[in-house]
């Protein structure tokens, strides 16, 4: 049942916001380290699936034409379970979504999303490695700069996001516009 | 309405334009409103499901990553429209992720599960679910303040209301404009009218001013004014020869008065249905009546009762057959005996032949009754005299007849000459005087008869009296011819009589020719001419009236033998029928005598036409 699914999806993601706007709050102060760091990936996560319903990937991106939509998460993990249980169940349009974890950027189709996280090193080489038809995730206003295509930057200790058309276009990739005006700066 | 009734036809104009105008604007205007309304609901059904829709899709951005600024941003959008009260967009669970709401304005709808447009009394309320390819990621409702359609309902009502106000003054001009089309051809109409009754003068006419139905009621107007004017003018000059008329009647009616009123007869008129309307002053006079007690029927009453049932019958005949009649009767005066009187009227007739009235004179005959009477008396005292005396002298001369014939045959041998030629003359005498008295008495006896009632065939009559002078005829060789003879009312033995003697004449007075008689008729008005022709000595036309006198002979030679009494029995039972007998002749060239008989049963003892003898 998707609307079951929907209504389970978006109740996590604005019971998540609602912890990430407690957070900015007065809780923030005494619990600030811990909570700060696992609420701010469960954001994190909601908005990695998110990223998938308004980003139109060309069909050569894909194996076949039934192919999942594969999260591919980079190096370090610091989501936790946290991406698997929110994308357990999840569709982007027909297709199923995976999560994968790699310690090495994947081969050509082997995955739709790559989550770099921000204590990797070699950001620029391993973007450099990857193919088009991949939306590259990273975090720091950095990652933009060295090719990324979406970067995660912590805003009046809200989670937000930075967009790079360019590198977008560059990746043959279509980004709803939605995704545009919710984005906190968009770069061409 | 009756005070609309009355108004002016060109008020009532622009009453009817202007109702007319308003009802159809108004009805127009509610159509109009009604059809908005209805069409403004599902035009805003439409509206406002696009509405939501393009903001929840706007919104799916700020729903999927929980951006409350974006989402403030995407229901700003709405501030453009006014009506959009107030606006929320709910996460999936429920909770508000971005509200929007101008001052006053009431809480957002809640969410429903799905799309739902509902319609109140003031607004509309509406729940969009907000997809996200296919996943339901949030809700937009909205609420939305229908005070625009009160507005737009205020809009028409002021249009409408405008329009009727100029409307209503296009009307007062169109009116403004009909009264020359239609209320001035009227005005004049009623104008002529008005001045044709108040002065009568016909010779108006009305000015045509259209050719529609108005022009044909002026041309129908005018032609009845033309054909009053004739028929006025017509009318009067029929009054003034009708006054002249009446007064021409006037005139002759006192003519007539003056003549009646200074005749010595009493005269009367007396209207169809017979009642008297006139009678002059004679009247008055003779019967000591005034003119009321005996005008209509009142006369009745001094007509003497022995004579009123016969004197009505005779008038109400008179009345139906409208014949002139003719009466005799007895009257009363003032003195209460009775006076005769002949009364005589006549039927005076208009052109058509319907009678107009009756005019009647009553001429005193009493008189003239009275020595008739005296008369009659006198003449039948006579008669029965006569009749008495030859009936009575029979009997005697019959004796010296039979005697001397007796003395004759037995003592002729004792007689010298003288006594047998005194025998002779005696002989002689007897014979004729016995012949005398015979004839005597059937000429009374035919004075006297009483009138046959029944009819008889003329030619049986004419028979039988050949039969009696058969031998006369033979002695003389006459030849009687006669045509077919027709049924007359008298009685047989007089008109055999009657032939008889004719005939006999015929035979007597022959001259040297074999007689030759012919007897014929012909019908003659109300009788039959009957003609006895011969070839006889004829008649010196000197004598053709003498001839009928009694004793009255022409020949006293012994050639003709005769008492000369034949012709005076024919006139007398002719006439006793009230026929004429006359004889045209001259010398030597034979005689016709003709007499007339009636065809039909005589009014015997008839008051109309003979008074009785009392």
């Amino acid at each position: 049942m998707p609307a079951e699914r929907n209504s389970r999806l978006v109740r996590r993601i604005s019971g998540l916001a609602v912890l990430v706007c407690a957070a900015a709050g007065w809780l923030s102060c005494t619990q600030r380290g811990l909570a700060q760091t696992s609420l701010e990936y469960a954001v994190k996560a909601a908005f990695l699936l998110n990223f998938t319903k308004f980003v139109e990937w060309p069909p050569s991106a894909f194996p076949g034409p039934n192919a999942p939509v594969a999260i591919c998460i980079l190096g370090t993990n610091p989501f936790g379970q946290t991406l698997d249980e929110i994308v357990q169940g999840e569709q982007a349009g027909s297709r199923a979504l995976i999560v994968r974890k790699l310690d090495h950027p994947p081969a050509s189709q082997g995955c739709q999303v790559v989550f770099i996280a921000g204590s990797r090193k070699d950001v620029p080489k391993t973007l450099r490695s990857l193919g088009p038809g991949v939306l590259t995730v990273g975090e720091g206003e950095s990652f933009l700069r060295e090719g990324g295509i979406v970067a995660f930057v912590i805003e009046n200790r809200r989670v937000r996001f930075d967009i790079n058309r360019t590198a977008a276009q560059n990746a043959d990739l279509k980004l709803s516009s939605q995704l545009l005006t919710v984005a906190r700066t968009v770069e061409k | 309405m009756t005070s609309l009734r009355d108004k002016p036809i060109e008020q009532k104009l622009a009453i009817v334009i202007a109702i007319t105008t308003a009802a159809a604007l108004i009805l127009t205007g509610l159509g109009v409103v009604v059809a908005d309304s209805i069409l403004f609901r599902a035009y805003l059904r439409r509206d406002l499901s696009a509405l939501t829709r393009i903001v929840g899709g706007n919104s799916t951005g700020a729903l999927a990553f929980d951006d409350q600024d974006e989402a403030h941003r995407a229901l700003d959008t709405l501030e453009a429209r006014t009506h959009v009260s107030s606006a929320c967009i709910y996460r999936v669970d429920a909770t508000v992720l971005a509200k929007y709401s101008r001052p006053g304005a009431p809480a957002c709808p809640q969410p429903n599960r799905d799309e739902s447009i509902q319609f109140a009394v003031d607004g509309v309320d509406v729940s969009q679910p907000i997809l996200l390819r296919g996943d339901r990621v949030g809700t937009l409702t909205l609420s939305y303040d229908l005070g625009e359609i009160g507005e737009r309902i205020r809009l028409y009502g002021v249009t409408v209301f405008a329009v009727l106000l100029i409307a209503s003054f296009v009307a007062f001009i169109l009116a403004s404009k009909l009264r020359s089309i239609i209320v001035t051809p009227i005005s004049r109409l009623v104008g002529a009218t008005t001045s044709v009754a108040e002065t009568g003068d016909y010779s108006i006419r009305v000015q045509k001013l259209s050719g529609d139905e108005m022009g044909v009621l002026v041309d129908r107007f005018n032609d009845m004014l033309a054909g009053i004017q004739s028929r006025d003018a017509d009318l009067k000059k029929a009054l003034i020869d009708r006054e002249a008329a009446l007064r021409d009647a006037e005139n002759e009616r006192q003519r007539f008065r003056f003549m009646a009123e200074s005749m010595p007869q009493k005269i009367f008129t007396a209207k169809p249905n017979g009642e008297v309307d006139y009678f002059n002053a004679q009247w008055m006079e003779f019967t000591g009546l005034t003119f009321d007690q005996i005008k209509d029927w009142g006369w009745t009453q001094f007509i003497h009762p022995d004579d009123l049932p016969d004197n009505l019958r005779a008038w109400r005949r008179a009345l139906e057959t409208g014949e002139p009649f003719q009466f005799e009767h007895r009257f009363r005066r003032a003195n209460g005996s009775y006076r005769w009187h002949l009364s005589r009227g006549q039927a005076m007739r208009d052109v058509n032949g319907n009678i107009t009235m009756w005019i009647g004179s009553n001429t005193d005959i009493h008189e003239q009754k009275e020595k008739e009477r005296q008369l009659r008396r006198a003449n039948e005292d006579l008669q029965q005299f006569a009749y008495s005396a030859s009936h009575d002298l029979q009997e005697p001369i019959r004796n010296v007849a039979v005697y001397s014939e007796v003395v004759a045959k037995r003592y002729q041998s004792l007689l010298d000459d003288d006594g047998r030629q005194f025998l002779g003359f005696l002989r002689e005498g007897g014979r004729r005087l016995a012949a005398l008295v015979n004839d005597l008495l059937v000429y009374t006896r035919a004075s006297m008869a009483e009138l046959s009632e029944t009819s008889v065939d003329s030619s049986a009559a004419l028979i039988d009296s050949l039969a009696s002078l058969a031998e006369a005829i033979r002695e003389s060789h006459a030849t009687v011819t006669y045509d077919s003879l027709p049924e007359v009312y008298m009685g047989e033995a007089h008109l055999q009589l009657i032939f008889q003697n004719l005939i006999g004449n015929a035979l007597k007075y022959r001259g040297q020719d074999a007689p030759r008689i012919h007897v014929s008729a012909c019908r003659q008005g109300a009788v039959w001419r009957f003609s006895v022709q011969d070839n006889g000595i004829g008649i010196d036309p000197r004598y053709k009236e003498k001839i009928f006198g009694i004793f009255k002979r022409l020949h006293h030679d012994e050639s003709y033998a005769g008492t000369g009494i034949g012709l005076a029995i024919c006139q007398r039972l002719v006439e006793r029928y009230g026929g004429r007998i006359w004889v045209e002749s001259e010398v030597g060239k034979g005689a016709t005598f003709f007499f007339t008989a009636p065809q039909h049963a005589q009014p015997v003892r008839s008051a109309t036409v003979q008074p009785s003898a009392g």
